[in-house]
């Protein structure tokens, strides 16, 4: 105990000392990204910011590394004490967080193969495939355009990827990542002119009015004293935008701190609670619910279909058929599923094969889940005397007719109960095809809650929803067992 | 005219030699039992018949289709054969996922691709020949021992076979149970149906056999019509088996 204080005290003195922020590092240039030669090092035009704001308000700076999704939540949670990375100054994110004034102001960049002649804008995107960043102003602008099929990645390098390899139309992103991300790549270039106007600000805790303030007095500083401006030009990020907000900002700063830091304290009556939950539960259910049930049962019926025919090949084919199903078998159940997913979707396309996220999550999850059924119903299949084939030989039948006709309904029937139970276990894994740009149950929850902040209310109704799912499927399979006559 | 003829048949099962030098045969329409005591290969003998074990050497012929072990083609004569021959089994295993009806219905559709209705008539048929026209509906499980033995009968003879083995099919029957079944085989003689019974039923091997082969210990020990192995006290084998049965 003594030991636990003694090593804590420092650490805590050093803490209240140091200005600790949080950002993704991962893949986020020109942000905040590890440095290729010195990959313990992060660098960016944010680090730049945040060590001139730290040294103005006297403080250490240290980053913490957090997924960019978690950013804010792990703000309030006290994971650190403010959150640089990016962060659009929206009214939904102002109701949790407050944010300092604007140190950064952008469009976004819609880019496209380069053989594409039709598309130009916005406009010329109804009815085409269209990546973005989830949760990002670009993702709001395409899906409230309406008519174009939106695919939200969590990485922008995947975007550019499968627009290179023609999985998307499009690509929409903020100015700075199609800078340092799309731009490079000689097959593509931009289309338009840019898109919608956003503004970055950094994220402080509600309780934190006092640093808030410090901060926008540091920030007014470095946007007066050119700072800031120096910073852009060395990462190459200086535009228009930027250049106006400064001037409204250096011209009227109260009036602009006055409008950012209003966006406050909006109380919510338990009525306004309620009304959200519906429409997120609505929300759930329409866009997400459908696309759940329609991939667990088209998986499971692959797992199933696939599962029977290994399951016969290792029971009743000579040594090389039963010895590759047996390495099928013992290969999809030892290795992640995650990986097997993204092998499927990222890695096949290298040998030529270009599946949708849709056929490629239910290959996935169907092979996958086809190894758990084959040991099923080979238990099953064994589970069925072998006097039941020899009947069935006497009689004149063939093996494949005995097989077909006498042990595999019998073995079926016995398998009900496990393979309900990897089916019930199969809608819950579902959920892993949303980093395949999939938009089912956990990927609607990951989004309304990362937009409202809201991560056990909507939780536990989309766990009540997985709940619910299964619960028919269950009954059913009760009925089956009871309607079928036991061997 | 000899429906079924076992020559020189040899079977071992590793190093142990089960069956040695088997000859018999057996007449069109002649009920044959084979007796001996438990372990003695007779069952092993029923089964080399159709194929459900395959001998080491020695040749059957039986439904006019010759079994050699070695020829090429004897899997495919073996099947060929048994689409002629009916097998009855001590524990029955009709298949339980389905009622009497259609057990004795599935290799009428999936062989003979009979349609539904017309393999319901021949499966009904047989069904009330064996005294189960009331229980047809019923799954395996619904159905008493004799029951269940009486369906599987009925099930080989849908497919008209022209030799029927019965490997002890009454020895996991109640005793009171077993003339339902042995009324059928009585009755089937009596139509001329060349059978093959392994039993220790003596009782109805001396009332209704046309013949019993001993078998000891994988030998023959007396081939003799029924009437002359009941009355031989002077073949030691015999006396032995008779007093222990």
């Amino acid at each position: 105990m003594c030991l636990l204080l003694a090593l804590l005290v420092p650490i805590g003195a050093a803490r209240a000392k140091a200005l600790t922020w949080g950002a993704d590092s991962v893949g986020g240039a020109p942000y905040v990204f590890q440095d290729p030669a010195h990959p313990q090092r992060v660098i960016g035009f944010e680090v730049d910011l945040v060590r001139r704001l730290a040294a103005l308000l006297h403080r250490r700076d240290q980053f913490v590394q957090t997924s960019w999704d978690a950013l804010i939540p792990s703000l309030n949670r006290g994971d650190f004490d403010i959150a640089v990375n990016g962060i659009e100054i929206t009214a939904r994110r102002a109701r949790v967080v407050n944010f300092s004034i604007p140190y950064y102001a952008c469009s976004e960049t819609l880019m496209v193969r380069r053989s594409n002649q039709y598309i130009t804008g916005l406009a010329s995107l109804r009815g085409k495939i269209v990546g973005t960043l989830q949760d990002s102003l670009a993702q709001t602008i395409l899906t409230s355009y309406g008519g174009i099929h939106v695919r939200a990645y969590t990485g922008q390098i995947t975007a550019y990827q499968d627009l290179l390899n023609g999985r998307l139309d499009a690509v929409l992103m903020d100015a700075p990542i199609a800078d340092y991300y799309g731009k490079p790549f000689h097959r593509l270039k931009v289309a338009g002119g840019p898109v919608g106007h956003m503004l970055y600000g950094i994220a402080v805790r509600k309780a934190d009015g006092q640093l808030l303030r410090k901060i926008n007095a540091a920030l007014l500083k470095m946007i007066r004293d050119g700072t800031l401006k120096a910073i852009y030009r060395k990462w190459n990020l200086w535009n228009v935008q930027t250049a106006e907000l400064f001037k409204k900002l250096s011209q009227r700063h109260s009036g602009e701190l006055a409008k950012f830091t209003r966006m406050v304290k909006a109380h919510r009556t338990w009525q306004q609670r309620l009304n959200d939950y519906l429409r997120d539960a609505g929300i759930l259910i329409r866009y997400g619910l459908p696309m759940t049930i329609l991939l667990s049962v088209l998986s499971m019926g692959v797992a199933i279909i696939v599962g029977l025919s290994l399951a016969i090949c290792r029971v009743y084919t000579p040594w090389p058929m039963a010895a590759m199903a047996r390495i099928y078998i013992e290969a999809f159940r030892g290795t992640p599923l995650l990986i097997q997913l993204y092998l499927i979707f990222f890695g096949l396309p290298t040998l030529g094969v270009r599946l949708s996220p849709f056929v490629a999550g239910i290959a996935g999850l169907g092979l996958n889940y086809a190894a758990y059924e084959a040991e099923n119903f080979r238990a099953g299949i064994l589970s069925i005397p072998q006097a039941q084939m020899e009947a069935g030989l006497s009689l004149g039948l063939s093996r494949w007719q005995v097989i077909r006709f006498v042990i595999v309904p019998q073995a079926l029937r016995t398998c009900l109960p496990p393979v309900t139970n990897d089916f019930i276990s199969l809608i819950k894994d579902s959920s892993i095809v949303s980093v395949i740009s999939m938009v089912e149950l956990t990927k609607v929850y990951g989004e309304l809650a990362a937009t409202y902040y809201n991560y056990i209310g909507l939780g536990l109704l989309t766990a009540a929803i997985y709940f619910l799912i299964g619960l028919p499927f269950v009954q059913l399979s009760r009925w089956l067992e009871k309607r079928l006559p036991a061997s | 005219m000899s429906a079924v003829i076992i020559n020189a048949l040899r079977k071992s099962f590793g190093s142990d030699l089960v069956l040695d030098d088997i000859s018999a045969h057996v007449r069109q329409g002649e009920l044959m039992v084979i007796a001996g005591a438990s372990g003695s290969g007779k069952s092993t003998l029923l089964r080399c018949l159709n194929g459900l074990e395959r001998f080491d050497s020695g040749r059957v012929n039986i439904a006019d289709m010759e079994l050699e072990p070695r020829a090429p083609d004897y899997s495919k004569r073996v099947h060929a054969a048994r689409q002629h021959i009916g097998m009855v089994f001590q524990s029955f295993n009709l298949f339980g996922h389905l009622t009497a009806l259609e057990n004795v219905m599935l290799a009428l559709k999936v062989i003979r691709n009979m349609p539904p209705r017309q393999a319901r008539e021949i499966a009904a048929a047989r069904l009330e020949q064996v005294g189960l026209g009331e229980r047809m509906a019923a799954y395996p499980k619904q159905l008493s021992g004799g029951q269940q033995q009486r369906a599987a009968i009925a099930r080989a003879l849908a497919m008209e076979p022209r030799v029927m083995l019965y490997d002890e099919p009454t020895s996991a029957l109640d005793p009171s149970l077993v003339r339902e079944v042995t009324g059928i085989m009585h009755k089937l003689r009596q139509d001329g149906m060349t059978q093959i019974l392994v039993t220790h039923e003596m009782r109805f091997a001396r009332s209704t056999a046309d013949r019993v082969l001993l078998i000891h210990k994988g030998r023959v020990a007396a081939d003799l019509p029924s009437h002359d192995f009941f009355n031989n006290p002077d073949n030691p084998y015999v006396g032995s088996f008779l007093e222990h049965v």
